[in-house]
């Protein structure tokens, strides 16, 4: 019995967000195949309207039983809301799948592992390598009884590569991840750098505790769309929280900075094509050269403010990998403008500074008012080049102090991912004018 | 069930398998203010299985019991293929056969309380927040879980456990002028739905913080000697020292598991951390893990030195050490990671009055705000007070604090005699298929004095 028809004879509307997903996995620890993993699981999440009060269940399938009765329960106790469910068809636009890769084995995996080590170990026959990849293919669905049926299917393979310094015990290495729906191809380009930031690791090297020129890889350019989606989020500007609420059209940011979203993007490795309520994704610019444009909505969050939704709800938080969270807005889809210098350029430009690779703890800071502090991993550069490897460093301040003074934005940009959120995004090497470093 | 579980490992062909079925029942209810942003009732179900082949292994998860079956003998496939190109072979060190059940008997069942009942309790909290002058946003959320789990394993273990917990967490957002600010309430953490009622001077406490919290200024970045409350001193030994005492974290860093030796001088000798899964009513407390191993209090650290570490039957074997029962995984969807439990720092002997006055200029940290740990770690405090001579002085705010695992754990000098163990508490661990967050932990401690951690702030 299909769940939506039962819900049409017992609920005001209905939608059913389900998802499928099988994917296999290889682990090399120490260079060795550690571990091979297969996973094929599925979930849905059930709303309701019922005399306008929403109500959710969830479940593996849309057969489970019980789901309609939870939500209908759920929904009884519910206050009124002022939205209804998706009513249009989006166009799927959004090509991310690959045949090929959804045909690949664990054992082409652990192939395609054993000849990448191989090609390092070329380069670095000391280096120890630790490496993940996995494959996956996965399809995402959302139906209403209001006419929207919306299906996605997508493949994802993805790599990422450590070679821990040779003075281990310190948490740091160099590290790298390729994402693409397509099978991986890795370039020599790809092993090159990567090997040349193992070399960076032989020492260690802090600077002292003062503002310094940062440089933000691709991959910790989360610092700026994460703590931005804290502050565009449809609810916290109807609630009045955001810092950004009356900015609208102001400058917020250094004139260098364009940040886009644009789901769809072919670029994108997670690209997709309409949200976790099945609206279509947007191409929308947020920030124009600095100049804040625009906010990001779902269903609930444009209902408040009187707008229809930007399509840019998502089912998951920071903190979970189900879809058991209400839905909430958040970057789909967030591209940052390249710039015009090579990364390496703004290396070689710095007199002293730091080249930030990874943080930790950014979820700790208030972020709602643009505020971080994190701990950094990466190197400290002098004179132009990388002279050891970060220890013990904070990096804190403001989003909209310390992001308003950039010096240089690289042409390079690469995929980023924040897995959790189930963001994609494109982002470049982002070179601040200074940060306050703290080093213990 | 058992009778299912026990025919998939029938005729694998490999030297160990397990097999283990989660049947989940859970009530979500979010407000966000006054309004239900979700409420559910639902059940989740699935399992996962491991192999293990003439050292190589393989894991699946999976959704519904009737492929438990092919899913076990595909995972043996799997664990065939991982052994011939493994040069790093595991092995799995001995565990008692058990054959028994451990259900929940809970005198306060959270299953027991109707929908409507959990509701108009979220709903009390969140309207008393949401009443309070300046607070612009707030989002209560009711969480409970129970989690009937069954295991059977190639060995002859063959065991059923029960998991109950029920929380209640709130955010409360205010704003003066162009201030921003959070607090925090968390209630419950354990099987007693009893613990949830009755907490409004608690919340009270919380709006408190939040109005002098909207006043202060942000704290000037630096190192200071710092006075950790229960939370936040339960937080960092949880991130600085807890996950390090996992073994799955060092087990591939020579470096690391040497710093690590048992009997390495590794902490300040005032220091005493355990861990303990027996302790009862917490968020940390079961019977059995889901290696089927029974769990057991494990000390880490006696007079700072290291005298024991959390582990896996895989690690345990590694490392020639005794097995511990800490290998939980966080539901159906992933395989078991060696976890804490209740990691609990034991009372020293000074007063919160002796750590005050021996402070010039330091600060008195709340924790609460969440954290990440490695060998480095950082964690965000809810608010921190400044110490000047000697007195407790103005709060300020957006106070995060980082350390490095070996200096900081040798610069703690005083340990509280006032030991607690927290509420509601859940801990993130990376695994192969992403990060399994909520395990549900409890961490304890008195309060400590550490006389140097780096604190980010402005400049």
């Amino acid at each position: 019995m299909n769940v939506l028809e039962d819900a049409r004879a017992t609920a005001d509307q209905a939608e059913l967000f389900s998802t499928r997903r099988k994917s296999a996995y290889v682990r090399f620890d120490d260079s060795s195949l550690a571990l091979v993993a297969h996973r094929n699981d599925s979930a849905c999440a059930l709303r309701v309207l019922r005399d306008g009060k929403l109500g959710a269940s969830f479940g593996e399938s849309p057969s489970q039983a019980g789901l309609l009765d939870s939500a209908l329960a759920a929904a009884s106790f519910g206050q009124s809301v002022k939205f209804g469910f998706a009513t249009e068809q989006p166009a799927c636009i959004a090509r991310t799948y690959n045949a090929q890769t959804a045909m690949m084995t664990a054992e082409d995996i652990v192939d395609l592992c054993s000849k990448l080590k191989s090609r390092i170990h070329q380069a670095v026959p000391d280096a120890t390598i630790n490496m993940v990849c996995q494959v996956e293919s996965s399809s995402r669905r959302v139906e209403t009884t209001e006419g929207a049926i919306a299906e996605e299917a997508s493949t994802l393979a993805e790599l990422a590569v450590e070679l821990p310094f040779a003075h281990r015990g310190t948490d740091t290495g160099a590290r790298a991840v390729v994402m693409s729906n397509d099978p991986i191809h890795i370039p020599d380009e790809w092993i090159a750098q990567l090997v040349e930031e193992r070399s960076w690791g032989e020492q260690a090297s802090s600077p002292v505790t003062g503002r310094l020129p940062v440089i933000l890889t691709p991959a910790t350019s989360n610092l700026l769309t994460l703590a931005l989606v804290s502050c565009l989020s449809g609810h916290a500007v109807a609630k009045g929280i955001s810092p950004l609420l009356d900015k609208t059209g102001q400058k917020i940011l250094s004139d260098q900075l364009t940040i886009r979203e644009n789901a769809g993007e072919q670029a994108l490795p997670l690209a997709r094509s309409f949200d976790d309520e099945g609206i279509a994704c947007q191409r929308r610019t947020i920030v124009e050269k600095g100049v804040l444009l625009g906010f990001l909505t779902d269903l609930s969050s444009a209902a408040n403010l009187g707008q229809p939704s930007t399509g840019n709800a998502v089912r998951r938080t920071l903190f979970s990998e189900k879809i058991e969270d209400a839905p909430t807005p958040s970057f789909l889809g967030a591209i940052i403008e390249a710039g015009s210098v090579p990364w390496r350029e703004l290396v070689r430009s710095l007199e002293e500074g730091v080249l930030v690779t990874h943080m930790l703890g950014l979820h700790s800071s208030n972020l709602l008012q643009g505020q971080f502090s994190v701990q950094v991993t990466g190197f400290h550069i002098r004179k132009g080049k990388v002279v050891g490897y970060l220890e013990r460093t904070m990096m804190s301040g403001n989003l909209f102090e310390d992001f308003t003074d950039i010096r240089g934005v690289s042409q390079e940009r690469m995929p980023t991912a924040q897995g959790s959120l189930a963001v994609a995004g494109l982002a470049p090497y982002i070179l601040l004018d200074s940060a306050q470093l703290t080093v213990g | 069930m058992k009778d299912e579980l026990q025919s998939a490992l029938i005729d694998l062909n490999v030297d160990y398998a397990d097999i283990r079925f989660d049947e989940e029942q859970k009530t979500q209810i979010t407000l966000n203010g006054r309004d239900v942003a979700q409420m559910a009732p639902f059940s989740p179900r699935g399992g996962h299985v491991r192999a293990y082949v003439n050292g190589g292994k393989a894991i699946a998860s999976f959704s519904r019991i009737e492929d438990a079956r092919e899913v076990a003998q595909q995972t043996a496939a799997a664990a065939r293929l991982s052994a011939a190109r493994c040069t790093n072979p595991i092995r799995l060190a001995y565990a008692p056969i058990i054959e028994q059940d451990f259900p929940i008997v809970s005198a306060n069942d959270p299953r027991k309380v109707s929908l409507a009942e959990k509701h108009e309790l979220v709903a009390h909290y969140s309207e008393m927040a949401a009443k309070a002058p300046e607070v612009l946003m707030t989002q209560f959320m009711y969480g409970d879980s129970f989690s009937h789990r069954t295991f059977a394993n190639t060995e002859g273990t063959l065991v059923s456990y029960d998991h109950l917990i029920a929380h209640i967490l709130g955010i409360i957002v205010g704003r003066r002028g162009d201030a921003v600010r959070r607090a925090f309430f968390a209630v419950g953490g354990s099987d007693d739905y009893s613990r949830l009622l009755q907490r409004d001077e608690l919340l009270r406490q919380s709006l408190e913080e939040l109005n002098e919290l909207l006043g202060a200024q942000s704290v000037k970045s630096g190192k200071y000697p710092v006075i950790l409350d229960p939370f936040g001193a339960g937080i960092f030994i949880h991130e600085a020292f807890g996950h390090r005492s996992e073994a799955d974290t060092t087990q591939h860093d020579p470096s690391l598991r040497e710093r690590l030796t048992l009997g390495t001088q590794l902490a300040t000798p005032i220091l005493n951390v355990f861990d303990d899964p027996t302790i009862p009513e917490r968020g940390g407390t079961y019977a059995v893990d889901d290696e089927g191993v029974l769990s057991q209090r494990t000390q880490l650290l006696s007079n700072g030195r290291v005298s024991g570490r959390l582990h896996s039957r895989e690690s345990a074997a590694e490392f020639g050490e005794p097995i511990t029962g800490n290998c939980r995984a966080s539901d159906a969807g992933y395989g078991p990671l060696i976890r804490m439990s209740n990691t609990v720092i034991e009372s020293g002997e000074h007063s919160l009055a002796d750590m005050i006055s021996s402070i010039d200029n330091g600060f008195y940290v709340a924790g609460g705000a969440g954290g990440q740990g490695g060998i480095d770690f950082t964690f965000g405090a809810r608010w921190a007070r400044h110490i000047r001579h000697g007195k407790l002085g103005k709060m300020v705010a957006d106070a995060n604090l980082s350390g490095n695992l070996f200096s900081t754990l040798k610069a703690i000098s005083m340990v509280g005699n006032d030991q607690t163990l927290l509420e509601y508490c859940d801990c993130g661990k990376g695994s192969f298929d992403g990060v399994q967050m909520l395990t549900r932990i409890c961490a304890g401690s008195p309060h400590i004095k550490i006389d140097s951690v780096t604190v980010g702030g402005v400049s």
